[in-house]
């Protein structure tokens, strides 16, 4: 099993670790509840060097990536960072990725689980374009602050206003000895950043945020919480909501995909999927008594399955048991009362409109 | 860390880690504190099987959650179930705190007392938890 550089780190601090993705990575340090409610009212820190990222460098980079991702690279610029798709021909998802624009690179952050697959198949679709890739996953370490705090303990430590880092934009920073990239995006539902930092220099800032940033309710957060937050937020997740068996337009990602761009791999299916009507859609639903639903838990209308559960849990914010589901596109409709099958019974649950969990704006 | 665990001396122990203990023909049983802390402590929900329902020892009563995850509840004796704590079902964080006493499961009329003696007493529970390791 790979192990990130805080390994002994968490093991120290008592992380509960679990296997994830091939990674040896921590559940949770206390509670999962605790943690949860931590980013939701102070702010967390996420260890992510198990995440995927992949340097092109090239004349073509940019040209490249338009024919592999369904976004739109020529709608940002340095600084930025999009979210899209690798798709396959067919319009299934091979990854959900963020690419970040620099001057003379792009960097895709990819899922753990699919940090070798995304590799190889940017490498067997790199025909006759110039570039350079390289899995820069060791090389540069990847942190995420996040929740109400974050920003502000940000400040307390490098003295730096990083808030008008707009959403969705990164910033090249000398933070802790080092060059980093900084950016304004996460997957909790909460206000923060995500930093990337050479290896070198990866343990020293983690313990230096958290020494400072302790005094505003700092901790570290595991895997638990990260993915009781980004249900919440009805993020969705590779291999519960994506897979290679459904397309971007089905998860009703389609503001991702961007058929006005010339072409894209996967660009023809999903055009023709267009033009059909979808069977099922990803909606997200709560519980109305106390059970918690569970992933392939199925949706029942009388005899018959109308859909999936994709990710359930209990929800620390709500208190009650939430989730994500593929449903009939018939009884997809916000407020649609709906049955699903627990422990070989059936529980009432309600359809909500996405998010669940919306934060406040900052005054 | 095995140390930690509170194994009552006086219960009956089932693999899947329910303890029973018996008084007449009546079975008490509950979860121990070592399968609390495989549930990270933190129990959300418990789900129990109705009164009046038989079941065969090793078929499910009911689960319980954590945040992340579900456990199956299995009979560690055959029998009719005779009362259900409902004050667990309303606060399952009485399961988490005290498993043993107030966060009791259900009370089972037994079918046979003697299949009692097929569980494991504390000293056999307390080494297949040390043998399964931390």
């Amino acid at each position: 099993m790979k192990r990130t550089i805080l390994h002994s780190w968490h093991k120290e601090r008592g992380a509960k670790m679990v296997e994830f993705a091939g990674w040896e990575m921590p559940l949770q340090y206390s509670t999962i509840r605790e943690e949860h409610i931590n980013v939701r009212e102070k702010a967390g820190l996420f260890d992510l060097s198990h995440m995927g990222r992949i340097r092109i460098r090239g004349k073509d980079r940019a040209a490249f990536i338009q024919q592999v991702f369904t976004n739109d690279l020529t709608k940002i610029r340095t600084g930025d960072v999009q979210y899209g798709f690798l798709c396959n021909p067919t319009g299934g998802v091979i990854d959900d990725v963020t690419v970040y624009m620099a001057d003379d690179y792009l960097m895709l952050v990819v899922n753990a689980i699919n940090t070798d697959k995304a590799v190889n198949w940017l490498k067997e679709s790199v025909g006759n374009f110039q570039v350079d890739i390289e899995d820069a996953s060791y090389l540069v370490l990847m942190l995420a602050i996040q929740g109400p705090q974050a920003l502000q303990i940000m400040y307390d430590m490098t003295q730096i206003d990083l808030s008008n880092i707009g959403s969705y934009q990164f910033r090249v920073q000398h933070l802790h000895r080092s060059q980093a990239v900084v950016s304004r995006t996460g997957y909790t539902g909460e206000d923060g950043l995500e930093i990337y930092i050479a290896s070198v220099y990866f343990q020293s800032l983690w313990e230096q945020l958290l020494e400072v940033g302790s005094k505003r309710g700092l901790i570290p957060i595991g895997l638990g919480a990260r993915d009781t937050l980004r249900t919440e937020a009805c993020l969705p997740l590779y291999g519960h909501e994506l897979s290679e068996e459904m397309s971007p337009l089905d998860a009703g990602l389609s503001r991702f995909v961007q058929f006005s761009k010339p072409d894209f791999i996967g660009k023809k299916a999903l055009i023709h999927s267009t033009n059909a009507e979808f069977s099922k859609k990803l909606i997200c639903f709560e519980m109305t008594d106390k059970s918690i639903p569970r992933p392939g838990c199925p949706i029942v209308f009388g005899d018959l399955v109308i859909g999936n559960v994709t990710s359930g849990t209990y929800s620390p914010t709500f208190q009650r048991g939430i989730g994500m589901a593929y449903i009939d596109r018939l009884r997809s409709e916000p407020e649609t009362p709906i049955m699903i099958q627990i422990n070989d019974k059936p529980h009432p649950a309600v359809i909500r409109k996405r998010p669940l969990y919306k934060r406040r704006k900052q005054t | 860390m095995t140390t930690d665990y509170e194994i009552p001396a006086e219960l009956y122990y089932a693999t899947s880690h329910e303890w029973a203990s018996a008084a007449g023909g009546v079975a008490t049983i509950g979860i121990t504190s070592y399968a609390v802390s495989q549930m990270d402590k933190e129990i959300v929900n418990v789900d129990l099987c109705e009164k009046g329902k038989k079941l065969a020892k090793g078929e499910s009563f009911g689960v319980v959650d954590s945040v992340k995850a579900a456990f199956d509840l299995y009979m560690p004796v055959s029998g009719e179930v005779i009362s259900v704590n409902t004050l667990a079902v309303g606060s399952p964080e009485i399961v988490a705190n005290s498993p043993y006493t107030d966060g009791w499961l259900i009370k089972v009329s037994m079918d046979n007392a003697e299949e009692l003696q097929e569980l494991m007493r504390a000293a056999e529970y307390k080494k297949m938890i040390e043998d399964a390791g931390e």
